[in-house]
């Protein structure tokens, strides 16, 4: 292998596997807390699936992401605020980012799960897997629940916290009354104008060539009112149903 | 081809065994019994007002993870009605009910070892104790002084538990436990009185392990704003959890006794500093006073990494449960009983929670903090709320402190799976 490919390798190693559709997704390997390394993977492992077969999601192989936590020292600093857990988030090419601690305590085992986007949002899940008063065998499915709910709670909190800046229905609505409001006026000229040609003279003296252009002058203005009027008031229906579009579309 | 054809049948082989010696693992069952008397057996020694709280305290925490536990107290107007309905379950602090406790609870102890299952013990005094002439330390029951001798000769020498910890929270406990110092005997009676001595050496019991509080100012530690004694709430704290520095869900005696010592570090007022010993079994010295892992009737807090700082949770009644301050990279779970409802105060904030049922973990990441104020008084409240708990705890604090005992630390926290 010369040196070149092997160069283009490694580099295509290191790029990060494109996603065709959805969003990309990091899940970092899970803490164990009163388990095992071992059993903590189970849990992520568990979490993983229920991740890979949810529409939407392109998740980072595990590989990808073990390597960019070994770059990283191997474990990734706590965060206490939405500036830190959204740089983090984009330091690992994510656009979302799922932390998980795995715990075997009380005679079971639990999954606490946080979610943060590149703005730093976060939100949270906690399931127990297995424990008193539980079926067993259903670890699988609870970690799907988790998961899918930890991503229903993502979902729901991050449309609130985003839908208030939104100012497009606003803005199309303003200015689409501005568009209507002056179209009505043109639309009142032109009338007018159509009402001083229907008394005969049009306001116009003098004869032959003279009143002719005169007359003629302001049939032109009249008609220009009017198509102003009819091009002002269809752009303002437009404005005005794209803004009402734009309404309903961002409504909970 | 033939060993291949045999290796499935032999791999099932090795899980049968696997799990059969996973099965054969003898079970860990506690039991409990504490006595907690806020009256001395000296006219010289004023009634203490929270050692009956820290019983109580005690009593919570470990009827949620023993198979049984008993209650010796006579609990004050105050404590009934923090705890409605302990009183019905407390015997008095008597030495008749307090051996027909040890008599009851070590029949119950031996059917478990008959079952194979391995019986744990927690003896906990709260209370007077004091230092007598001969240098025999002893602790107040309600109708006289139960001395070294009787604990020996009591408590541990006939106790059927696999393991014993002793917890007490007395002045002077240390002499309740262990002798020091020399005999005051005639040299030709050292050898006899030594002989009878050593049958009261914790040396000679090594399935037995000691916290102890030996600091000779009971009264000064007790502290209002949280109706407890200090050295209890820093045990409770950190057997709920909070020592748990390797966050395997085991608090072991060093992990206790460097939680303590950072509790404390910043205490620079003498009057706050508590002098405490902290032995753990000879027989093995990692052995558990807590096992998160153990069915309970808890629910779970988790306090993952990220959160920091001083941190206590309160209980709906304002009884501060647990207390820690927090290195930021360390993940702790807090067992705590299924109360009300609870909050998790820190600096200048608080967030509350309550358990669904039991097993039930809350993230304390998750949780909605909002501001909060408090207030406190008196020099001695200030330099309690101030200076306890001031010193992060967690895996650099605790490695240090090992490491200027010369001990061996507990096994490093378990890291996630980088492997691909």
């Amino acid at each position: 292998m010369s040196l070149l490919s092997l160069a283009l390798a490694l580099a295509l190693a290191q790029s990060p596997t494109p996603c065709r559709s959805g969003e990309r997704w990091v899940l970092l390997p899970f803490q164990p807390v009163a388990l095992t390394t071992a059993e903590a993977r189970q849990v992520e492992d568990a979490v993983r699936r229920a991740a890979e077969h949810t529409s939407g999601v392109c998740l980072e192989p595990r590989a990808e992401t073990v390597a960019k936590v070994r770059a990283r020292g191997g474990r990734l600093p706590g965060c206490v605020d939405a500036a830190c857990r959204g740089a983090q988030a984009q330091a690992l090419g994510a656009q979302r980012l799922v932390r998980g601690v795995a715990l075997g305590v009380g005679g079971g085992r639990s999954v606490a799960l946080t979610l943060v986007d590149r703005e730093g949002l976060e939100s949270h899940a906690v399931v127990t897997l297995s424990g008193e008063g539980l079926p067993p065998g259903q670890e699988e499915a609870r970690a799907r629940e988790a998961f899918q709910e930890l991503r229903k709670t993502h979902l729901s909190s991050a449309g609130a916290v985003k839908r208030p800046g939104s100012a497009w229905p606003t803005v199309l609505l303003a200015a689409g009354g501005v568009a209507l409001a002056a179209g009505v006026g043109f639309g009142l000229a032109a009338r007018n104008t159509e009402a001083v040609l229907s008394q005969g003279n049009a306001g116009c003296s003098g004869e032959g060539e003279t009143f002719r252009s005169c007359f003629t002058g302001r049939l032109r203005e009249g008609q220009r009112q009017a198509r102003t009027a009819n091009v002002l008031m269809g752009a303002g229906a437009l404005l005005g149903a794209g803004g009402a579009v734009f309404f309903v579309w961002e409504l909970p | 081809m033939r060993q291949l054809r045999c290796a499935p049948a032999a791999l099932l082989w090795l899980a049968l065994l696997a799990g059969s010696a996973a099965s054969a693992a003898p079970t860990r069952v506690a039991y409990a019994l504490i006595i907690a008397n806020n009256t001395g057996t000296e006219p010289k020694q004023a009634p203490l007002r929270y050692a009956d709280d820290d019983g109580a305290r005690y009593y919570e925490l470990f009827s949620s993870r023993t198979q049984e536990t008993v209650f010796l107290s006579v609990l004050d107007a105050d404590t009934q009605a923090l705890h409605p309905g302990l009183a019905a379950r407390t015997r008095p602090p008597t030495r008749a009910a307090l051996k027909e406790a040890l008599r009851q609870l070590n029949a119950r102890m031996a059917e478990d070892k008959a079952r194979g299952d391995s019986p744990v013990l927690y003896f906990v005094f709260t209370g007077h104790g004091k230092r007598g002439p001969a240098g025999e330390g002893a602790v107040s029951l309600l109708d006289g002084s139960f001395t070294r001798t009787d604990l020996y000769s009591q408590v541990i020498a006939p106790s059927t538990a696999a393991f014993v910890h002793l917890i007490v929270d007395a002045c002077d406990s240390y002499f309740f436990v262990n002798s020091r110092g020399a005999l005051p005997v005639a040299p030709a009676q050292v050898q006899a009185v030594k002989g009878l001595l050593a049958t009261r050496e914790l040396a000679r019991y090594p399935n037995v392990g000691a916290v102890l509080s030996t600091t000779r100012e009971q009264e000064s530690h007790e502290w209002s704003a949280i109706r407890s004694g200090v050295f209890s709430h820093q045990v409770l704290s950190a057997l709920s959890g909070a020592a748990d520095v390797n966050a395997d869900g085991r608090v072991e005696y060093s992990e206790l006794s460097a939680f303590v010592a950072a509790a404390n570090q910043g205490v620079e007022d003498v009057r706050g500093r508590l002098e405490v010993s902290i032995q753990p079994p000879a027989l093995d010295r990692a052995a558990a006073l807590v096992d998160m892992g153990d069915k309970a009737r808890l629910g779970f807090l988790l306090l993952p990494a990220g959160l920091e700082g001083r941190l206590w949770v309160e209980d709906a009644r304002g009884l501060r449960v647990a207390e820690l301050h927090k290195e930021r990279e360390r993940s702790v779970v807090l067992g705590l009983p299924l109360a009300q409802g609870y909050f998790l105060r820190g600096a200048g904030r608080e967030a509350s929670f309550r358990f669904a049922r039991a097993g039930a973990v809350v993230d304390g990441a998750g949780l909605s903090w909002r501001d909060n104020a408090l207030a406190a008084r008196g020099a001695m409240e200030d330099a309690l709320r101030d200076r306890l708990f001031s010193v992060p705890f967690g895996p650099r604090f605790y490695n240090g402190y090992m490491a200027s005992l010369g001990q061996t630390p507990v096994a490093p926290e378990q890291q996630p799976d980088l492997s691909p």
